[in-house]
């Protein structure tokens, strides 16, 4: 099988691969995992005090796909408010890199790990406010 | 191990005590196995995790003979036919069997268990602890760290056998009849476990 311009090129050159502070009050991590091919990809996204994403980043240990998705998702969030960046669907994500069906789960993955690092994140801003 | 005959059946050919329900050692004849038949009644054991590995590989060798297609060239269309496709489902069940983890995984599917795409929880912290094991290493190898990259290696190992034991464990307790779904998901749970531990183990090599 041969790989998609596309992903090649987010592969070749990722974006926003790198790490924030967890700790850091306004940084939400989500740590995902694909069991059928044991893949893992953390994606963090950085806010601003009005919940605006300002930047973001990820590590993913897995395929070209997984890579991809993941690089083309933290490229997506960034300047999104937070109910923005929760729209992005999966099929954005594959469609945009035209995934074959067998590599569909890696954008399920880069999904999932948006939704994962907003919950995060609401969760420590939830935290902060009973304080 | 005691090893017993689980497949009590006689050739409806000539008569003979079988012991797969896929050939006759006695008159060669090949039998279309009904897709039911699993793995374990295949080779003449029993549904259960713990097998005779020896035993298994010699089953597998005195099947594989009996079956193969240079011993049925001279039958008829339909039994050379028959003779490839046994080939292939015994090497199939012989793949999964010999290997463990593969079998535990066989098993908790036989019992109705849940499959990797339908539950993909694993042991909590984990994915972060895998995540924390892979960079920590990255960073050592960038360092020429050789006691550090060592250290995480083995970490990994112990971490790999560990879970072994655990689904081996569980694997066991799956044979007795009251086992109940807390037990298949928590083996699916580990089965998951091992996929990304094994793509860890592969990563730093132990």
């Amino acid at each position: 099988m041969r790989y998609n311009e596309k992903v090649l090129e987010h592969y070749r050159n990722p974006k926003n691969v790198g790490s924030f502070d967890e700790q850091a009050e306004n940084v939400g991590t989500g740590i995902v995992g694909a069991p059928e091919c044991g893949d893992v990809m953390k994606l963090q996204i950085q806010v601003n005090e009005n919940n605006h994403i300002v930047d973001a980043r990820f590590k993913a240990y897995g395929c070209g796909s997984a890579i991809a998705s993941s690089s083309l998702a933290t490229e997506w969030i960034k300047g999104k408010t937070l109910d923005e960046a929760k729209q992005i669907k999966n099929t954005d994500i594959a469609s945009e890199l035209a995934l074959p069906p067998v590599k569909m789960h890696c954008s399920v993955l880069a999904e999932n790990a948006i939704k994962k690092a907003i919950e995060d994140l609401q969760r420590k801003k939830a935290k902060d406010n009973n304080k | 191990m005691e090893t017993q005959n689980l497949y009590p059946h006689r050739c409806s050919k000539c008569n003979a005590q079988m012991f797969s329900p896929v050939v006759c050692q006695s008159c060669q004849t090949l039998f279309d196995i009904e897709r039911d038949v699993d793995y374990f009644t295949m080779f003449g054991f029993e549904r259960k995790f713990d097998i005779d590995s020896e035993e298994l590989e010699k089953r597998f060798i005195e099947l594989s003979r009996l079956v193969h297609p240079d011993f049925h060239s001279n039958d008829v269309d339909n039994v050379m036919m028959l003779s490839m496709q046994i080939t292939s489902e015994l090497n199939q069940a012989y793949e999964t069997l010999s290997d463990p983890i593969k079998r535990a995984e066989y098993l908790l599917a036989l019992s109705g268990g849940p499959d990797a795409e339908k539950d993909k929880s694993t042991p909590e912290e984990l994915l972060p602890y895998i995540l924390h094991l892979r960079e920590s290493f990255e960073f050592a190898q960038a360092q020429d760290d050789k006691a550090k990259t060592d250290e995480i290696r083995q970490s990994i190992k112990v971490l790999k056998e560990q879970t072994e034991q655990r689904i081996f464990q569980l694997a066991r307790e799956l044979n007795s009849p009251s086992n109940d779904n807390s037990l298949r998901s928590e083996l699916r749970k580990q089965l998951n476990a091992i996929r990304y531990i094994n793509n860890l183990a592969r990563f730093v090599n132990v």
